[in-house]
C-alpha cells in the first residue's frame, strides 16, 4: 500500500473553498444583471458606477441586491444549521427541514401571520415573526433533544422530527382553517420561499441574526470536532456533552429560525450543502467545514435565487419548488455511495 | 515498581444500577504507575460496568475511585479527561479526519477554547504516533486505515491525552490474531515506557497472561443471572442509592499476577463456574473439557 497513495490531499479544501466563494461572487453578480423587469446590462454597470437612472437605480440597489444578499444569507444560515444538527444528532440525514425545526418555526409565524393579521408590513412584524419563528424552533429542538435521550437510533429521531413536523403542520392548518382568507393568502405565499421579501431596512434585522450565530460557530470547533467520535470518547476527552448539545442547537435554531421568518421554510439546502462541503473538502474536521458549508450555502441559495429569476419569465419561481431539483439528486447519490465516502465511514 | 505509589485506587468500591442489586460490593484495588492490567471474565460478568466506575460515567452506590488522590466523582469533565483516557469498541464516525486530526484530539483537556496547538501539543501528538507506529499515515485518511490501524490510532489519542491511567475496553475485539498480540505488546511497552497505568478488559486470556503484568478476575460470587451485555463506558448512569442488604452482590473481584492465578485453585480455574472449559495452565488458555 503507498503512502502516498491514499494520502489526504491537503491542498483540496482551500480549492474548494476558493471555487465555493467565487461561485458565490459570480451568481451574486449575475443577480444584480437579471430580474423580472428588464434592464440592460450597460444600464446596470451605470448603476454599480454610481450613475443610471432613477429607476434603474431603485430596481437594482433596492430589489436585485437586496434579494441577492438574502439568498446569500439564508443559503449560508440554513446549511450551516444543517451542519451542526448533523454533528449532534450524529446522523448524515439530520437538517432543519427534515428534523421539523423549520416547521416549527413555521408554525410560529403561522400562528402571528393567521392570528394576528398578515397585512402588517412595518419592520416590528417581522421582528415579531423571527420572534415566533425562533419560539416554534426552540420547542421542535427541545422536543428532539427529549427525545434524542429516549431513543438511541439516530434512524427513529429522523422519523420523530417528521412525525413532530406533521403535527406541526396540522396546527397549521388548523390555523389556516380558521384564519381570514387575507390571512391565508400571505401565509401561503410566505410559505412558498421568497428571497425578495427582505428590503433593506429589514436587513437590518435579517443579516445580524444570520451572521452573529454564524460567527459563534467559529468558537465551537473544537467541540464538535471531538463530538465526531461520539459522544462516550467526546465526554471523555473533556466535553461538557450537556452544555455544548445546547449550545450548537441555540445555534442552529436561531438561524434556521431567521431564515424562515424572512424567507419561509426553505427545504434540503440545510441537508445537502454540508454534505457537498465535506465531499468537496475531503474531510470532516469542522476547522475547514464551517466555512466551506457557510460560503457553499451561499452559493447555492444564490444559484436558488438566480434560477428563481431567470426562469420565471418575468416573475419569479417559488424557491422551494427549486431547491429539491438541485438537492435530491445529491442526497440520493450520498446514500448510495454511503459506504464509499470516506467521511461516513 | 512495588515501591511506587498508587495511582489508581478504588476504596470500599460499590457498583450497582437501580432496581438490579449490586453487581460489586466493597471492592478496593490499586494499581502502580507502568502496570499493565488485563481484566478478564465472561461476558455480562460486570467488566463494563467496573470500567465505566473507573471512567468516572458510573457513580459509586458507595465507596470511591480515586486517581492521583482526586476522587473522580468530585471533578468536571474537562478535569476527568487529564486523568483518565479510554478506548472503546464503538466504531467512530471520523473518516473524514486523518490519523494525526484523531490522535490531535487527544489533546483536547490540554488546549484553550479554540482548540489551538502549541509546539508542545505538536510534539506530544507526533510522539503519541510514533509510539503506536502511525508516524508515516499522519497524513492519511482514518476511512482508509485497517480495523488494527484505526485501533492504533485511537490508542495514539489516547496516549495524546497523556492522562497517567489509560481504560481500553476490548481493544483487541476485531483484530486478527497477529494484530491482537500486537496492540498487547505495544501497550505493555506503553505502560512500562511511559509509566503509564493500563487496564484493558479482553477475552484473549493467552496472549494476556503473557503480557499482562496483572490480571483482574471478574468472578460470578453467587449463581445468578448475568447482566445483559451492553457497550462500555454508555450511558453515564446514576447508581446513587443505599447498598441493597438483601441480596448478594453479583460478581467479586480477584487480583494477583499471571503467574499466582494461573496457579490458584481460586484464580483462573474457577473464573467460567459451570461451563464446559477447563484452564490448562501449561497451555496458558482455556481448553474444552
Amino acid at each position: 500500500m503507498g503512502n502516498n497513495a491514499t494520502r489526504h490531499n491537503a491542498s483540496r479544501p482551500a480549492t474548494a473553498i476558493t471555487a465555493a466563494a467565487a461561485a458565490s461572487l459570480a451568481f451574486l453578480a449575475a443577480l444584480l444583471f437579471v430580474g423580472t423587469v428588464p434592464i440592460p446590462p450597460s444600464e446596470v454597470l451605470s448603476v454599480l458606477g454610481g450613475g443610471g437612472s432613477e429607476s434603474s437605480r431603485l430596481i437594482v440597489m433596492e430589489l436585485r441586491l437586496p434579494m441577492a444578499l438574502t439568498a446569500l444569507l439564508a443559503g449560508a444560515g440554513l446549511s450551516l444549521a444543517g451542519l451542526l444538527l448533523q454533528t449532534v444528532f450524529d446522523n448524515p440525514l439530520a437538517g432543519p427541514s427534515l428534523l421539523g425545526v423549520s416547521t416549527g418555526a413555521s408554525l410560529g409565524v403561522a400562528v402571528l401571520m393567521l392570528l394576528f393579521g398578515g397585512t402588517a408590513v412595518a419592520a416590528g412584524y417581522f421582528a415579531a415573526l423571527l420572534g415566533g419563528a425562533l419560539a416554534g424552533a426552540a420547542a421542535v429542538l427541545a422536543a428532539l433533544l427529549l427525545f434524542s435521550t429516549m431513543v438511541r437510533s439516530s434512524a427513529v429521531l429522523l422519523i420523530v422530527g417528521i412525525l413532530i413536523s406533521y403535527l406541526a403542520s396540522s396546527a397549521i392548518s388548523l390555523l389556516n382553517f380558521f384564519s381570514t382568507q387575507e390571512g391565508v393568502h400571505s401565509y401561503v405565499i410566505w410559505g412558498l420561499g421568497n428571497f425578495s421579501g427582505v428590503t433593506l431596512d429589514r436587513m437590518a434585522v435579517f443579516a445580524p441574526a444570520v451572521i452573529i450565530p454564524s460567527a459563534c460557530c467559529f468558537l465551537l470547533v473544537k467541540p464538535l470536532n471531538a463530538l465526531l467520535l461520539g459522544d462516550v470518547y467526546a465526554a471523555s476527552m473533556g466535553v461538557g456533552l450537556r452544555a455544548t448539545r445546547n449550545a450548537l442547537l441555540a445555534l442552529s435554531g436561531i438561524l434556521t429560525a431567521a431564515v424562515t421568518a424572512f424567507c419561509g421554510p426553505i427545504g434540503f439546502l440545510g441537508l445537502v450543502v454540508p454534505h457537498v462541503a465535506r465531499m468537496a473538502c475531503a474531510t470532516s474536521n469542522h476547522a475547514t467545514l464551517i466555512p466551506a458549508t457557510l460560503l457553499f450555502g451561499a452559493a447555492a441559495g444564490l444559484l436558488c435565487a438566480l434560477l428563481s429569476v431567470a426562469l420565471g419569465g418575468g416573475s419569479l419561481i417559488p424557491v422551494n419548488a427549486i431547491t429539491p431539483v438541485l438537492s435530491v439528486p445529491i442526497i440520493i447519490y450520498v446514500i448510495l455511495n454511503r459506504d464509499r465516502l470516506a467521511y461516513m465511514r | 515498581m512495588s515501591e511506587s505509589t498508587p495511582i489508581l485506587r478504588l476504596d470500599n468500591l460499590t457498583l450497582g444500577y437501580p432496581g438490579r442489586g449490586d453487581v460489586f460490593r466493597d471492592l478496593s484495588a490499586e494499581l502502580r504507575p507502568g502496570e499493565l492490567v488485563a481484566l478478564l471474565g465472561a461476558n455480562g460478568s460486570g467488566k463494563s460496568t467496573l470500567l465505566k466506575a473507573l471512567a468516572g460515567n458510573l457513580r459509586p452506590a458507595a465507596g470511591s475511585v480515586t486517581v492521583n488522590g482526586r476522587a473522580l466523582q468530585s471533578l468536571n469533565a474537562m478535569e476527568r479527561a487529564r486523568l483518565v483516557s479510554i478506548v472503546t469498541t464503538d466504531k467512530a464516525a471520523a473518516g473524514g479526519l486523518t490519523v494525526e486530526e484523531l490522535a490531535a484530539m487527544g489533546r483536547y483537556p490540554h488546549t484553550g477554547r479554540l482548540g489551538r496547538h502549541s509546539a508542545a501539543d505538536r510534539q506530544a501528538v507526533a510522539e503519541a504516533l510514533r509510539a503506536v507506529g502511525l508516524e508515516n499515515f499522519a497524513g492519511r485518511l482514518s476511512a482508509n486505515l485497517s480495523d488494527g490501524e484505526r485501533q492504533k490510532a485511537m490508542i495514539a489519542r489516547a496516549l495524546a491525552q497523556d492522562t497517567p491511567v489509560m481504560l481500553l475496553d476490548e481493544p483487541t475485539a476485531f483484530l486478527d490474531a497477529a494484530s491482537r498480540i500486537e496492540t498487547l505488546s505495544l501497550l505493555r511497552d506503553l505502560a512500562a515506557s511511559r509509566s503509564k497505568a493500563i487496564i484493558l478488559s479482553t477475552h484473549d486470556i493467552a496472549p494476556a497472561l503473557r503480557l499482562a503484568s496483572r490480571l483482574w478476575l471478574v468472578k460470578p460470587a453467587s449463581p445468578r443471572a448475568p447482566l445483559p451485555e451492553s457497550p462500555s463506558f454508555h450511558s453515564p448512569s446514576c447508581a446513587r442509592r443505599k447498598p441493597s442488604e438483601a441480596s448478594a452482590p453479583l460478581s467479586t473481584l480477584v487480583e494477583g499476577t499471571p503467574a499466582e492465578l494461573s496457579a490458584s485453585p481460586g484464580g483462573l480455574p474457577s473464573l467460567f463456574p459451570g461451563r464446559p472449559v477447563g484452564f490448562s495452565p501449561e497451555a496458558g488458555d482455556f481448553l474444552p473439557l
